[in-house]
C-alpha cells in the first residue's frame, strides 16, 4: 500500500469548511498533506545568494522545510546548493542544476499550480521531467494548492505525470516514495 | 478452486470512474478544455449516472441528525487505456470545488463492493444494487 503525500501552500485552517486537514487527506487518499505549517516558501528571484542562504537557515531553525520558488535559472543554481530542501521548478532546468542537485540531495517539485498558470508551462515541465529522469534525480509532483478548490487526488496528480511523459509506476513514485529524500515526511 | 484471471486482451476495454465534485458535463468540459475535442472523443466518455450526494463529515457517512453538505458526483465510463487522460484533465482544469476520483474506481463491481461508493454517496441506489437483491430473493425465509 502506497503512502501518498501532497504539498499544499495554504493555511490548514482554510480547510475547516471541508472538515479539517486530516479528514480531507483521508477522503482524497493521502496519508499526509504538507501545508504552510510544515513548509516555508521562499521567493528565490528576489534574493541574492547570501540572502537566500539566510532565509533557508532561518526556515530550518524554525523546524520547517524550505521551499525555494525558482523562477529564473540563476535562482535555480543558488537553490541547488542547499541540502535537504524543496525547489519548485518554475523555469527550465539545465544539466548544471541536475549535477549539483544530485550531489546535494535537493528535491525538485513540479506543481499543478505552475502547469495551470500558462499553456507553455506544460512543455517546460515535460522538458524538466526528461532531464531529471535522465539524470536519475528523484522529483515530486504535487498540487501546490493555494486554495482548497485546487486540491486533487493522488491518482490525478500521477496522471499528470503520465501526461508529461513518465510511465505510471514512476509517476506514482513521484507522489509517494520520492518524498523519502526528505527525512520525516513519509510515515 | 482458484479461478484464473483473464488475460489483459480479454478484459473489459472500459473503466468506470466515480468522479466526486462535478457532473458528467463538467468532466467532458474539462477534457475538451485541456486536451481538445479530438482526444475527448478518443477517450469515449459516457455518462452512466450523476446526482447529488452527502459529503462525508470527518470521513464518515453523516447520521440522520447531522447536517450534511450536498456534493455533485457522477460515474463516467471511459476507454481503459485513456483513463489517465481523463484524470489528468480533471487535475489541470480549474473547478470551483475539489474534484477527485477514489482509487478504487475501476469497474462497476468494484464501485458496488469495495464500499467506496457507499462512503462517498451515502446510499447505494437500487439500480446498481441488483446483485444483492437477487441474493436476498434466493433465501426462502425472506420470501
Amino acid at each position: 500500500m502506497r503512502a501518498f503525500v501532497d504539498l499544499a501552500l495554504l493555511d490548514p485552517e482554510a480547510l475547516s469548511d471541508l472538515g479539517g486537514l486530516e479528514p480531507v487527506a483521508k477522503l482524497m487518499g493521502f496519508s499526509r498533506i504538507l501545508t504552510l505549517s510544515d513548509v516555508q516558501p521562499i521567493d528565490g528571484k528576489a534574493l541574492s545568494a547570501q540572502a537566500l542562504s539566510t532565509e533557508v537557515h532561518r526556515a530550518k531553525s524554525a523546524g520547517k522545510i524550505p521551499l525555494v520558488l525558482a523562477t529564473t535559472a540563476e535562482s535555480l543554481k543558488h537553490a541547488a546548493r542547499f541540502r535537504g530542501i524543496l525547489v519548485e521548478l518554475r523555469t527550465r532546468a539545465d544539466m548544471q542544476f541536475a549535477t549539483i542537485a544530485r550531489d546535494r540531495g535537493v528535491l525538485p517539485v513540479i506543481t499543478l499550480e505552475f502547469l495551470r498558470a500558462h499553456p507553455k508551462n506544460i512543455a517546460t515541465a515535460a522538458q524538466n521531467v526528461v532531464l531529471l529522469h535522465c539524470a536519475r534525480i528523484p522529483f515530486v509532483l504535487s498540487t501546490g494548492a493555494r486554495a482548497p478548490t485546487d486540491l486533487r487526488g493522488p491518482w490525478e496528480i500521477a496522471a499528470v505525470g503520465r501526461a508529461l511523459g513518465l510511465p505510471l509506476p514512476l509517476a506514482l513514485s513521484a507522489v509517494s516514495t520520492n518524498w523519502s529524500v526528505l527525512q520525516g515526511v513519509l510515515p | 478452486m482458484r479461478i484464473k484471471p483473464l488475460p489483459p486482451t480479454l478484459r473489459e476495454k472500459r473503466r468506470y470512474l466515480l468522479v466526486v465534485g462535478t457532473d458528467c458535463r463538467g468532466v467532458v468540459r474539462a477534457v475538451q478544455s485541456v486536451f481538445g475535442k479530438f482526444y475527448s472523443g478518443l477517450a469515449h466518455i459516457y455518462c452512466v449516472e450523476s446526482g447529488l450526494a452527502d459529503l462525508p463529515v470527518g470521513g464518515d457517512i453523516p447520521s440522520d441528525g447531522e447536517q450534511a453538505k450536498q456534493i455533485k458526483y457522477c460515474i463516467v465510463r471511459v476507454r481503459r487505456d485513456l483513463d489517465w487522460l481523463v484524470r489528468a484533465a480533471l487535475a489541470l482544469y480549474e473547478f470551483p470545488v475539489p474534484v477527485f476520483v477514489p482509487a478504487e474506481s475501476g469497474t462497476l463491481r468494484a464501485l458496488r463492493e469495495k464500499g467506496v461508493y457507499s462512503l462517498i454517496v451515502g446510499k447505494v441506489p437500487q439500480r446498481l444494487n441488483k446483485g444483492t437483491s437477487n441474493q436476498k430473493s434466493k433465501n426462502p425465509t425472506e420470501g
